[in-house]
């Protein structure tokens, strides 16, 4: 990995993330205050966890083994755009699920030395509160974001998103998600909870 | 895939043992002698997601030769621990499709047995105090590869009908003088090579897992999630 990369406005980045129950891949162009998501593709195994009432990390593993060579193809395809023209590669090494990250991280050692770009490895908290800017644009200078998924709720001081964050707070025990699908495992209402709870 | 009119460049990797492996070879027509130009390893159980591509480079460096002269990729599926098994299968698979060149798996003790006489029982650490042991013979594996208790290895022996006259493997230590240990006959990445079919179009690299996930339903009875 390299110490620091300085990417243009234009220069493509290939996303991939793979630390929990989706392998997920993103290629974005870097715009001159943001990035514009030129296309991506998920492949996800929820179905396959949801009988054991939550991510069952070997099952989530063995299912990013087997999609991530094709989730990568299919990102292409929707971006429009060719293995050529990537510039550098991001992916997650953390937190997450260590069998499922390593997947990601091995495949994206791999794609980076074939294809000569620099790869960066990404802590994805800030990654979920980045995914914000594709719709509403670059954040407000220090912003307070509270991040809500299935395996966190915390509140986080966003002075840049390339790496000036401060966890200001953290839930203690469950992060919402998790709460939401015990809710559901109790009331017998299947996995994940959300959803259902939602309706 | 189509016909080997010049030599072609085979990486060969391996991550389903504490030896971590990465190799180039020269083929030049499928079947024809391997001719390994350089091999790596590294042997750390815990290290595979570190050290494979390092590796991978070390090797290519050592023969010379750059990673986009690579024409084939051979992967050793296992069996093995998981985790670092996946490392050696995501790297070749992503090489390969990066590459875009050809991956070709091949059953990791098919390369362990590759080129050694007689028959041959192959032994590697399969954890939960449980070795993978597959017997071979003149190229063809005869029985397993399968999760065995060492102490129930002589049985399963038996019930596969088949008396192996030695033993190979990174694994034979667990079995402690069940037979007289033999070293490979070949570099791994020669024996992976040599037992990959580099003719046959490339099929998906699906470990070989031989174990399920550790997983249970959650009972019918409902527990309480508020007592705790
Ligand atoms: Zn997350």
């Amino acid at each position: 990995m390299t110490d620091r990369i300085t990417l243009g406005a234009g220069a493509v980045v290939l996303g991939l993330e793979s630390s929990c129950d989706e392998t997920g891949v993103g290629l974005v162009r870097l715009t001159s205050d943001g990035v514009e998501l030129l296309g991506q593709s998920v492949a996800s195994s929820q179905d396959q966890h949801s009988r054991f009432g939550g991510v069952v990390p070997e099952i989530a593993s063995r299912a990013h083994l087997e999609a991530m060579t094709t989730t990568v193809r299919a990102a292409f395809t929707a971006a429009g755009v060719r293995p050529v023209d990537v510039d550098a590669i991001a992916v997650t090494s953390g937190p997450g699920l260590a069998g499922a990250l390593l997947v990601g991280v091995a495949a994206a050692k791999a794609y980076a030395a074939a294809w000569d770009v620099p790869l960066i490895g990404v802590n994805h908290l800030p990654g979920h509160v980045a995914a914000d800017t594709l719709e509403h644009g670059p954040l407000p200078a220090d912003t307070l974001a509270l991040l809500v998924s299935g395996g966190h709720t915390q509140l986080l001081r966003v002075g840049s998103l390339a790496g000036d964050i401060t966890e200001i707070g953290t839930t203690i025990d469950d992060a919402a998600g998790e709460a939401y699908d015990k809710v559901a495992r109790l009331l017998g209402l299947g996995y994940p909870g959300g959803p259902v709870i939602d309706r | 895939m189509g016909s080997y009119h010049r030599r072609v460049l085979v990486l060969a990797l391996d991550s389903s043992t504490p030896v971590l492996t990465a190799g180039v070879a020269e083929v030049t027509a499928p079947g024809a002698a391997v001719t390994v130009l350089a091999e790596r390893t590294l042997t750390d159980a815990f290290a595979h997601a570190e050290q494979l591509m390092p590796l991978v480079q070390a090797a290519l460096a050592a023969a010379g030769r750059s990673l986009h002269e690579v024409g084939t990729v051979v992967v050793g599926l296992g069996p093995g621990p998981f985790t670092g098994l996946r490392v050696g299968i995501a790297t070749g698979a992503a090489l390969a499709d990066g590459l875009a060149v050809s991956a070709h798996g091949v059953g990791s003790h098919d390369g362990l047995a590759a080129g050694l006489p007689g028959t041959v029982l192959v032994v590697t650490d399969a954890r939960r105090r449980e070795v993978y042991v597959s017997v071979h013979r003149g190229g063809a594996t005869v029985a397993g590869p399968e999760p065995v208790a060492p102490a129930a290895v002589p049985d399963w022996l038996t019930a596969h009908d088949v008396t192996p006259e030695a033993m190979t493997g990174p694994g034979v230590l667990l079995l402690d003088g069940l037979l007289p240990v033999c070293a490979p006959a070949l570099p791994l990445t020669a024996g992976l090579i040599g037992a990959a079919d580099l003719a046959a179009p490339p099929t998906p690299l699906s470990p070989l897992y031989l174990r399920r996930p550790d997983a249970t339903e959650p009972s019918s009875v409902r527990k309480s999630v508020l007592g705790r």
